[in-house]
């Protein structure tokens, strides 16, 4: 499934996922193996989560909450921090339900948040959706939570 | 933000001030006692040392009485422990006698200044003994050092009205301090055994509270992080049945056998978790079963068929390898049979396996081995040990102890994604060998490559049953 960066095609849109869950790894494999427009890579943890995503630029991040290493509100803060990578837009995929989750992931700055399961469409529109979001748009927001987090 | 740990997966981990702690914080009161009372004895040094300067006079002999009553008193509202305005006087007027007492001993006894430093000390001491073995007076130390610097005034204010008289004779005043301090001790005894058993009760009471309290918790924790984990290959199943029945005529049949392949891996992932969970709601009752001669060699063959399956492994297990080229090395006696139910011994044996299995590289031996242990010493029962040794990580020493328990599984495993689990196997065997009257534990150094030894021991068949003895 990784293909080397040599073979992109100038249209395919890199797409990163960050899931220590063996099973979601291979469901995204297989998943994605029907989207030709996009490329998958897999980082098996937040640290190399991190580190390929400073390599590789993927148009989205998808992140896992609950991981060893760097956890996903951790990955989301450093990739936030980082002004190469401040603008990918981010969205948290998590087997954590409750409202307290939601707000954790949004004041960590990710800009979906997907309970599991979901299936590969609603990935697929979710992805869709993140990238039209203008990034004056997210620092707008960022803005409003960091004031005090009441929205 | 909270700083609540947010990536625990199916784990709970006891707290270290559980229950099972309520009984070692004795330890710790008493220190807390010597800790916080032991400025009493600074105390009396300054109330000795005083008396060193200050005018010495004689005292009639009725107040070696008073000197007596103060101090049962004192006792009394002790040991009684609720009478504060008592408590407070007795305290008071005690100290003042106490440094009375002082000033008569300089005088009738012609003690020298030493002497004085003696008497204060061993009093002090008397009075620390008092508080060492009356755990809980706490509060009465903070009484007596608060109430120390008044009650002296008061006994030197006491000391001069009274006058210098016909002073006691020497032997009369130490024999009469021996008999208080013995008093004294004694009646600390007394004190701190009542308080004790009073302590005790309330220690019970506090378990059942907290234990209570735990479960619930404990239990909360459990549906939740069931249901966390439960929605990873829930949402990979319905992923691919969703990509089947939209696009199964459009995609290769290769990649349909592989979503399929996929789909039945999950789904008994699915299958493990919810027998597991089944499993803590059975356990509850499982005293109630009658006992059988179960023979172990057969058992352990059909727990090591079941792991087989478990791990989807198929070939054979009659011999002494698996398919992940492991060889498990038997050393069962044929005759060794337990007096139990045989499907918890199945379980036993599967769940220890399995654990052998998870937690050792793969290629590594696994070394199952039985004894019968013949009643000897304190040994009355013939027990059967079984015992299964992996070569594998081991167990960190510091977390041995809470490896039965449930819910809890070790950090490291928690942060590995290859071990998972739900932290109730061990808890499930623990209770199965208890429910047959047998205990199990592990011995490991902790060190990887030496691995860990699962030793259970369960009650051996009755001779009558013609297998054994």
């Amino acid at each position: 499934m990784m293909k080397g960066r040599q073979s992109v095609a100038f249209t395919t849109k890199t797409i990163l996922v960050v899931d220590d869950d063996v099973g979601i790894q291979r469901f995204f494999q297989i998943g994605f193996s029907r989207y030709p427009d996009y490329r998958l890579i897999i980082a098996h943890n937040g640290a190399q989560g991190l580190e390929m995503a400073m390599q590789e630029m993927p148009v989205v991040v998808i992140i896992d909450m609950n991981m060893p290493e760097l956890r996903g509100e951790q990955l989301i803060l450093a990739l936030r921090g980082d002004l190469d990578t401040a603008a990918i837009p981010l969205i948290i995929l998590s087997a954590r339900v409750t409202a307290k989750d939601h707000l954790l992931g949004k004041l960590a700055g990710c800009d979906r948040y997907l309970e599991k399961p979901v299936t590969m469409q609603e990935v697929i529109a979710a992805i869709e959706e993140v990238l039209l979001i203008r990034e004056s748009e997210r620092a707008a927001r960022m803005a409003h939570l960091a004031d005090g987090g009441k929205g | 933000m909270t700083a609540t740990p947010i990536d625990e997966r199916l784990t709970y981990h006891l707290p270290q001030n559980g229950p099972e702690y309520a009984y070692l914080s004795v330890r710790a009161r008493r220190r807390e006692v010597i800790l916080h009372g032991g400025w009493i004895l600074p105390a009396w040094a300054a109330l000795a040392g005083a008396s060193l300067w200050l005018p010495h006079v004689a005292l009639p002999p009725s107040f070696a009485a008073l000197y007596a009553g103060a101090l049962l008193l004192m006792l009394g509202g002790y040991s009684a422990a609720r009478w504060g305005a008592v408590r407070m006087a007795a305290t008071l007027a005690t100290v003042g006698f106490t440094y009375a007492l002082v000033q008569i001993l300089v005088v009738t006894v012609q003690i020298d200044r030493a002497g004085t430093l003696l008497v204060c000390a061993t009093l002090g001491g008397v009075v620390l003994t008092m508080f060492w073995y009356a755990l809980d007076l706490l509060r009465l130390a903070s009484a007596a050092g608060i109430t120390a610097i008044p009650a002296s005034v008061v006994g030197i204010w006491l000391t001069r009205q009274i006058g210098a008289t016909q002073p006691m004779p020497g032997w009369a005043l130490i024999g009469l301090w021996l008999v208080s301090a013995l008093a004294i001790v004694a009646l600390a005894h007394i004190a701190a055994r009542s308080v004790r058993g009073l302590h005790t009760q309330l220690g019970e009471a506090q378990f059942h509270v907290m234990n209570a309290e735990i479960l619930e918790d404990l239990k909360d924790a459990f549906v939740a992080s069931t249901n966390h984990e439960l929605r990873t290959p829930f949402m990979a199943l319905l992923g691919y049945i969703d990509i089947l029945q939209r696009e199964w005529r459009d995609l290769p049949p290769a990649l349909i056998e592989t979503i399929l392949i996929e789909a039945e891996r999950v789904s008994r992932q699915l299958r493990r978790l919810l027998n597991a969970i089944l499993k803590v709601r059975e356990v509850q009752g499982l005293e109630n079963f009658t006992p059988n001669v179960v023979p172990l060699a057969p058992t352990l063959r059909s727990a090591l068929a079941e792991v087989q399956v478990t791990t989807q492994e198929q070939e054979d297990y009659q011999g002494h390898t698996n398919p992940q080229g492991r060889e498990i090395r038997l050393a069962i006696p044929d005759d060794l049979a337990i007096w139990g139910e045989a499907t918890y011994l199945t379980q036993i044996l599967t769940n220890l396996l399995t654990n052998a299995i998870k937690y050792s590289p793969d290629g590594s031996p696994i070394d199952v081995s039985a004894a019968l242990l013949v009643p000897r010493g304190h040994v009355v029962r013939a027990m059967v040990e079984i015992r299964v040794r992996d070569y594998g990580l081991g167990i960190p020493p510091d977390q041995i102890h809470a490896l039965f328990a449930r819910f809890v599984r070790l950090s490291r495993d928690i942060a590995s994604a290859d071990r998972k689990g739900t932290g109730l196997g061990l808890w499930l065997c623990q209770e199965y060998v208890r429910a047959m009257g047998g205990k199990i534990w592990v011995e490991s150094s902790g060190i990887e490559g030496e691995g860990s030894t699962f030793y259970v021991q369960l009650p051996t068949a009755p001779s009558s049953a013609g297998v054994l003895l």
